[in-house]
């Protein structure tokens, strides 16, 4: 089996970074990623779309996000695109297929920087067809210049959606509104937040910026919105709701919910790492120490795939954990390493400072995450959250037994869009912290993988 | 669903939806491809109810089509190809014949 002092995980921000500072040490670096081109979600794409959807609609800071690939790309790096992992063990063994082939190293050191994905949004009719998450629907503009066809409703709470709305008005296709799900009450919780977000305001005030556009744009925001329902025969044909005291109806066949991002926990469960649960997040985080280590020797996770804080964050937390590497290897001195790291430390502790107000104000709204009895929670297996909240009565105590009793999580998503929400109903229903409620097992191969592929496997070197 | 933005240069190429052929842009991904023209790709193993991608990066398995005779393939994660036969996928058995775009 190969063996590398360094595998990275994921080409996004945090992973391009990682692997860049070790690379200018000139440590051999394996770097794994699962798409086409560099460049993680935010700047997906970005070294090939044209240069009208980059600068006209997609904006600059995905633009700017060109200067750090091309970096990424100059640097002497073993970058391997199309490589999806399946597996890693605790001893930092890593599989991954690529080219219909499965391939096997070994690492001394691993970086996991497999950012994040979107948070589940289940509501009635949100497995009907037209019905997609707006991130996916910003995955269709950035890597496959792709716009919806009719005007389509923007629904939930987040940066993103605002994103989304802004970028899609630069393209010319107006929204017809956004259907904003933020309790109100959040605006009065985040207020002591506001001064630490003025340490590093900026995506506070792109935040204003891109609101204001709507606004001028004149696109209808529905605030304190709640009690969403999709409807339609075999597709959508409406988005109703209540706000203001009353229920509105906007007939659509685009629905794109968003309600912010959740870390991808899965390789590093089997990594064998400890998680914490992190309230202020509504979400489970991979437990690290100052440089990004996790409770694993040698495994580090950075980025998105630790906790949420964005990619200017994901940026510093991969140079640290990539400087923390090349000075256990003895690549650089403990005063190079002190040198570098201090900056970073200092940028790390204002970003996250800043974080706390954007946690606040966009925290996910009750009703979301424990949704109406008739809700489908899992899509794979179709399990209502009746049905797991009558499971969490028999006194189930967590997630696994759950699944094990009705299905929930046991399809080929393995959990990623329902893991969330069967946790917070059993801690209602029982009465529980969701932190004691825990989280579902993960089980290799956590991307399909055929006999065909597994019998092909490249194992020696 | 979708539609590309005006004026992107593509190359177009054929693919089979369901056995019909269909001029695709030759950059984009299966799920792409279908939603130019549908909004769902499947019917669903246990209800039987429709649903179309979803996440569009992996991670929820809406996307299960059938491609070249090979079931269950993740339509948003696999480039379309010139001559590639693409199937929606109803229930857990194979493609039915009544199935059209
Ligand atoms: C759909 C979506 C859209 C987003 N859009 C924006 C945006 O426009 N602006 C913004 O500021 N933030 C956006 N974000 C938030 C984003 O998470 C961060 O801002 C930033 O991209 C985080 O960087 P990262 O390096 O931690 O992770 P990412 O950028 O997510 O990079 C992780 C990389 O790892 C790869 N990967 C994951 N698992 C595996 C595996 N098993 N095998 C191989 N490769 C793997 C992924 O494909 C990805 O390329 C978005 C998030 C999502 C989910
Ligand atoms: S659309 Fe979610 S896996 Fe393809």
């Amino acid at each position: 089996m190969e063996r590398y002092p360094l595998v990275v995980i994921g080409a996004g921000p945090a992973g391009m970074a990682a692997a860049s500072v070790a690379a200018e040490y000139d440590l051999e670096v394996l770097l794994l990623d699962d798409q086409a081109s560099p460049g993680g979600q935010i700047y997906r794409n970005v070294s090939r779309a044209s240069a009208d959807l980059r600068s006209e609609i997609l904006g600059r800071e995905y633009y700017e996000g060109l200067t750090q690939v091309d970096e990424f790309l100059r640097s002497k790096i073993n970058y391997s695109p199309a490589s999806t992992v399946w597996d890693i063990d605790t001893e930092r063994h890593v599989c991954y297929l690529r080219n219909n082939r499965s391939y096997q190293v070994s690492a001394e050191h691993l970086i996991l920087a497999c950012g994040s994905q979107e948070r589940p949004m289940p509501f009635p009719g949100w497995d009907l067809p037209g019905v997609m998450m707006a991130g996916a629907a910003q995955i269709l503009l950035k890597s496959q210049a792709m716009l919806p066809a009719s005007e389509p409703v923007l629904a939930g709470s987040g940066p993103l959606l605002l994103l989304l709305a802004a970028q899609y008005l630069n393209a010319g296709l107006r929204v017809q509104g956004i259907v904003d799900t933020t309790p109100k009450s959040r605006y009065l919780e985040s207020i002591r937040y506001l001064p630490g977000a003025m340490t590093a305001p900026r995506p506070l005030f792109k935040g204003l910026s891109l609101l204001k556009q709507i606004r001028n744009a004149g696109i209808p925001l529905y605030r304190g919105a709640s009690n969403l329902l999709a409807s339609g025969d075999s597709q959508v044909r409406q988005l109703s709701f209540h706000c203001a005291g009353k229920r509105h109806r906007i007939d659509t066949q685009i629905v794109l919910p968003h309600q912010g991002v959740v870390p991808q926990l899965q390789l590093v469960k089997l990594a064998g790492c400890e998680l914490t649960y992190l309230h202020r997040q509504q979400s489970w985080s991979a437990t690290v120490d100052k440089y990004g280590e996790g409770s694993v020797e040698n495994t580090y996770i950075a980025g998105d795939g630790q906790q949420i804080n964005g990619a200017e964050l994901a940026v510093i937390a991969g140079k640290m954990s990539g400087l923390q590497v090349l000075r256990k290897l003895e690549k650089i001195d403990l005063s190079t390493f002190e040198r570098r790291v201090k900056p970073l430390i200092k940028a790390k502790n204002k970003i996250e400072k800043a974080r706390r107000f954007i946690d606040a104000i966009f925290r996910p709204s009750e009703e979301l995450n424990t949704p109406s009895d008739d809700t489908m929670i899992c899509r794979c297996e179709e399990i209502t959250a009746g049905a797991v909240r009558e499971i969490a009565k028999l006194g189930c105590q967590g997630p696994n037994q759950v699944k094990a009793f009705g299905r929930c999580g046991m399809g080929p998503c393995q959990g990623r869009f329902c893991e969330s929400t069967v946790a917070a109903l059993i801690a209602e229903v029982q009465d529980r912290c969701i932190s004691e409620v825990g989280y579902y097992r993960v089980r290799p191969p956590i991307k399909p993988i055929t006999l065909g592929q597994l019998g092909n496997a490249v194992i020696e070197s | 669903m979708f539609k590309r933005i005006t004026g992107t240069e593509t190359t177009l190429i054929e693919i089979f939806l369901n056995d019909v052929p269909v001029m695709v842009p030759d950059d984009i991904n299966v799920g792409a491809a279908i939603l130019l023209r549908s909004s769902y790709c499947r019917k669903t193993v246990v209800s039987g109810s429709p649903r179309g991608p979803f996440c569009m990066m992996g991670a929820c398995f809406d996307c299960f089509v059938e491609i070249n005779g090979k079931m269950n393939q993740q339509a948003c994660l696999q480039q379309v190809e010139a001559g590639m036969r693409i199937g929606f996928q109803v229930g857990p058995a194979n493609l039915s014949a009544e199935e059209t775009c």
